[in-house]
């Protein structure tokens, strides 16, 4: 049988009987103890019993005279106790005057100390109190011996076998907790991501094998499961990374679409706004001239009532474009303002370089022929523009220098169109 | 019949009286008496008649005329092994015959050589009336009464009349009950 077939139950019980063996047998060491100390006080009472009864007879016999008498008392006492091994009586002059049995060798004087076996006693007149002698009486330890002896082999057999018992439990509770121990490590490192688990199913039955197998098939199930979340993981994050790109795209669509004017796909009028005010502070720190080019097409409503709307928003989208490609810096920006107007922000322009561009959005507009495919004849767009120009100061508002290129090109409509107008002319004009 | 035959008749008679009187009037034994010597002083001592012992012990020994030699033997024994009392207490001998009982009346201890039996029952009577412990040489008188004597067999001991002493109202000490015989009137012919 395979030790690690055994059931903890039955290690159990193992262990608690190897306890109770030992217990007893701490009890039956106790017990021996006992009674060998009941035995030595027994037989110390016996001993000196016989002492104490026989003493005062010798005592008598010795004052009255009657040695013949003791003799014979004697010898029925060493006849009756059978583990006497030596009786003498000494008189008072120290003379030998009974003796029976042999002196004790000195390998019992320590017994004959503790007056196990051995005992004496003066033997006084009871009349007069006088000294008659000395009595002194050897007996056998044997029994004692024999007692002690089967108490020791008892104690012993009972001591090794607890022992033996205990041995054997301890191996196989260490065994059964090294395994434990070796398990809880694996579990405690287990790392599924890791997959750092090696331990395999056992061929046990007992408890520790069900458990070891129940949590090697747990780790395993842990594992397939872990494969099936790290692929849905992947999955998923590759489709959340596909979302928040076309999210990221769309929100550049909607941005684009919330700031362009989606005609004629340039900046619309709220863009401009918030991008003039931006380089309208940007120039209020850096001390640097703000220009506004505010341009309307020339006779708009004419084209639409000609042509149709189709070809008035051609046309705005086209104008739109040539206006575009004519701005080279990134920081200019043109927007549609309303209708068929157009306004233009220029940071860190002058008034002449706006005037400039004006004109090279109307030599850019004279290349256009925008007609040509349709059945009417008409004359070829152009833009009237009002510009202004200005270094903001820090009271200046924004607003201000719209409302004068407005004003420009307001007197650039009364001149008769297609032209640029500046303040200095609208001045000199008002 | 002739002068002859009367001649063997008185040469028998006389030899008949001189067995009667040798039978009566035993010697005894010098060893004996002394161990009665060393006895009689401790049986007061070891009874109940220690009680009437005052300042000294009194024994009294009765003899006949015939044994006189060993009465005065028997008391210088006593004197011999008790020189000087026994226990702080003095011994006091009184030899008396059998004629002067009652000098005896204040003694605790009555010590009997033989004697007819006549005596020995006064005396018995005698000591039964004063409550005197009774202590023959002559083991058979505890047929009648006496209360200690010797058995004289193997070995020496004691041998009490326990029925005598208990009628005497007299109590031993138990190691002198343990130490001897006691006597019954079975064991009449064993000693």
């Amino acid at each position: 049988m395979n030790i690690k077939n055994i059931s903890l139950e039955i290690k159990a019980i193992i262990g608690i009987i190897v306890f109770t063996l030992f217990i007893v047998g701490l009890d039956r060491y106790l017990l021996s103890q006992n009674i060998t100390n009941q035995f030595v006080e027994s037989k110390k009472s016996k001993n000196d019993l016989l002492l104490n009864t026989i003493s005062p007879i010798i005592s008598l016999n010795i004052s009255l005279g009657l040695s013949s008498s003791n003799n014979e008392y004697l010898e029925q006492i060493t006849e009756q106790n059978k583990d006497l091994q030596l009786l003498q009586i000494i008189d008072k002059q120290g003379i030998l005057i009974y003796n029976y049995g042999e002196k004790c060798t000195e390998q019992n004087e320590t017994q004959h100390k503790n007056n196990l076996n051995y005992v004496t006693k003066e033997l006084i007149d009871s009349i007069t109190d006088e000294k008659l002698g000395t009595i002194h009486m050897h007996f056998s330890d044997s029994e004692f011996e024999i007692m002690q002896m089967k108490n020791r082999v008892t104690t012993i057999q009972i001591f090794i076998t607890s022992f033996v018992l205990l041995l054997i439990f301890i191996f196989m509770t260490r065994k059964e907790f090294k395994h434990i121990r070796e398990l809880s490590k694996n579990v405690l490192s287990y790392d599924p991501k890791l997959n750092n688990f090696h331990l395999t199913k056992l061929d046990r039955k007992d408890e520790v094998g069900i458990i070891h197998n129940a949590i090697v098939s747990m780790v395993e199930k842990i594992n397939s499961h872990a494969k099936l979340l790290d692929e849905a993981n992947n999955s998923l994050e590759q489709k959340v990374q596909e979302r928040t790109q076309e999210l990221e795209e769309a929100n550049k669509k909607l941005l684009q679409l919330s700031i362009t004017d989606p005609l004629t796909n340039i900046a619309n009028r709220r863009h401009f706004e918030n991008y003039f005010s931006n380089i309208w502070t940007l120039a209020k720190r850096s001390n640097a001239k703000v220009s506004v080019i505010m341009c309307d097409i020339d006779h708009f409503k004419d084209i639409n009532d000609t042509f149709g709307h189709a070809v008035g928003d051609y046309v705005l989208i086209e104008v739109a474009k040539t206006m575009k490609n004519t701005l080279k810096r990134e920081s200019d920006l043109v927007a549609r303002y309303g209708g068929e107007e157009f306004i233009i922000a220029l940071y860190d322009t002058n008034i002449y370089e706006a005037t400039m561009l004006c004109e090279n959005i109307q030599n850019a507009l004279t290349q256009l022929n925008l007609f040509e495919n349709q059945p009417q004849k008409h004359k070829p767009v152009t833009l009237s523009f009002g510009i202004s120009s200005t270094v903001p100061q820090i009271a200046d508002e924004a607003e201000e220098l719209i409302k004068i290129a407005d004003k420009c090109l307001y007197e650039a409509k009364n001149r008769g169109r297609d032209c640029i107008i500046t303040p200095s002319e609208f001045i000199q004009i008002s | 019949m002739s002068k002859r035959g009367i001649r063997n008749v008185f040469i028998l008679f006389s030899l008949l009286l001189s067995m009667n009187a040798s039978n009566l009037y035993a010697s005894y034994d010098e060893d004996t008496l002394d161990i009665f010597a060393k006895m009689l002083p401790r049986f007061v001592l070891m009874s109940s008649q220690l009680h009437k012992v005052k300042e000294e012990i009194e024994m009294c020994v009765l003899y006949e005329k015939l044994d006189e030699r060993s009465a005065i033997s028997l008391m210088g024994k006593i004197h011999a092994n008790y020189p000087a009392g026994i226990k702080n207490y003095k011994i006091k001998l009184i030899d008396k015959y059998y004629q002067h009982l009652e000098s005896c009346k204040n003694a605790q201890l009555l010590f009997m050589f033989d004697t007819t039996e006549e005596n020995i029952q006064q005396s018995l009577h005698f000591a039964k009336l004063h409550q005197i412990l009774t202590i023959s040489y002559n083991a058979d008188l505890l047929a009648d009464g006496v209360n200690i004597s010797l058995y004289l067999g193997r070995k020496i001991i004691p041998f009490l009349n326990v029925s005598s002493i208990n009628a005497n109202g007299i109590e031993f000490d138990n190691t002198l009950l343990r130490v001897s015989k006691i006597y019954s009137a079975d064991m009449k012919n064993e000693y």
